[in-house]
């Protein structure tokens, strides 16, 4: 770390066993990848998460970004959420983005557009779109069939990394309507001193996936007082094909994975599961902020 | 609401009704028993997170896609019935 200056974006990826995905996750999240960044430094917290081999970093040179991999001992199974919190311990950015899922590589503007949006509001709580590489959802019953060595070819076909723009077209929105229900998002960005008020991740929530801690931390930071919801559009984050949890689960086991957080949510936290409804405001990456809907704060849970 | 018993088709739907009513901030009076989960207003991971939340609220057992095969309150009701998970 000598001779940097302190970063001003801190971004912490969770891996587990993902030594195909998780370079493709980190060059994408490069300053010579991301577009329109600002032009000041961050850092990459990669945290392995106890993969049984354990994840390596291929040597980077891009001096703006500095790239850190920690190491959990443990499973992987229990829950994501203590790879998380310890990320976010280290992390020194006023802005941390996390990724709970480090199978999923970015749009070259998303990190530019989170930034620009954060600066909107004082307690932003940002969230990202989700995407599934390929034709359909990877968990939905049409994938039968569908491996690694196809998705492969899917991001030769748009010359990856170079024609990153054009991820979208080769991909799956996991909501179809940008403004619809928002149950959790991969990537969510807020200011460093919001994450630490809020907590971090909730480590009792545990189960495959990390069960629904990803779900309780998005509501509550929604439900936080004064935060202001930000949906970003015309970028997102791509799932890359592993085999994980849900998107590996076929549509009734990731069915049942929902379920089951489902469930847990209303064990701990007495109360059932609310999807957030609220449209918040909407911050395209190209067009800026657009106008905060009406009527855009709701109850959600 | 742990009981010996299934709970009675009335408490269970007057119980889903509210539910529904509350996710999707309408009147209970509003939700009619004949149409379909979507087209009252609930989306697909609503239904799925309902079966969880009525799993503990009923202590019973619902697999998550039978709402998808029975997709209105009435003929849910009816499959639930059939399981005999309500009497």
């Amino acid at each position: 770390m000598s001779g940097r200056p302190a970063p001003s974006i801190s971004l912490v990826v969770a891996a587990y066993q993902m030594a195909r995905e998780l370079p493709r996750t980190l060059r994408s999240l490069l300053p010579s990848y991301q577009r329109d960044a600002p032009d000041l430094p961050w850092e990459i917290i990669v945290v392995d998460n106890g993969s049984p081999v354990p994840l390596e970093l291929e040597p980077w040179n891009e001096p703006s970004a500095e790239v850190r991999l920690v190491r959990l001992e443990g499973d992987g199974h229990g829950s994501v959420a203590p790879a998380l919190n310890h990320g976010l311990g280290l992390a020194r950015g006023d802005l941390v983005g996390i990724w709970i899922d480090g199978a999923r590589m970015a749009s070259p503007g998303l990190l530019g557009a989170c930034f620009r949006a954060a600066a909107l509001h004082p307690r932003a709580v940002i969230a990202t779109r989700n995407f599934h590489i390929g034709p359909a959802l990877q968990h939905s019953e049409s994938m039968a069939g569908y491996d690694q060595k196809a998705e492969d070819i899917l991001l030769a076909s748009i010359g990856w990394p170079e024609g990153a723009d054009r991820l979208a077209e080769i991909s799956t929105p996991e909501q179809v309507d940008p403004t619809g229900l928002l149950l959790e998002t991969n990537a969510l960005f807020m200011k460093r001193i919001l994450w630490n008020e809020l907590g971090g991740f909730d480590t009792r929530f545990r189960g495959p996936g990390g069960g629904a801690t990803n779900v309780d931390m998005f509501l509550r930071a929604c439900a936080a007082p004064d935060t202001q919801l930000i949906r970003i559009l015309g970028e997102g984050t791509f799932h890359q094909f592993h085999g994980g949890v849900t998107t590996g689960a076929g549509q009734l086991g990731a069915a049942h994975l929902l379920k089951m957080g489902s469930k847990q949510y209303m064990r701990l936290r007495g109360r059932p599961l609310r999807a957030v409804r609220e449209i918040g405001w909407l911050y395209d990456s190209r067009a800026g902020l657009i106008e905060p809907p009406a009527l855009d704060r709701r109850p959600h849970g | 609401m742990l009981n010996d018993q299934p709970p009675s088709r009335s408490v269970f739907q007057e119980w889903i009704v509210n539910y529904i009513a509350s996710v999707i901030d309408l009147e209970p009076e509003a939700i009619a028993l004949d149409r379909t989960f979507h087209d009252i207003g609930m989306d697909s991971a609503e239904v799925v997170i309902m079966t969880g939340v009525l799993e503990e609220e009923f202590a019973i057992e619902v697999r998550a896609e039978l709402p998808f095969e029975h997709p209105t309150i009435a003929s849910f009701l009816d499959a639930l019935a059939e399981k005999k998970l309500i009497s």
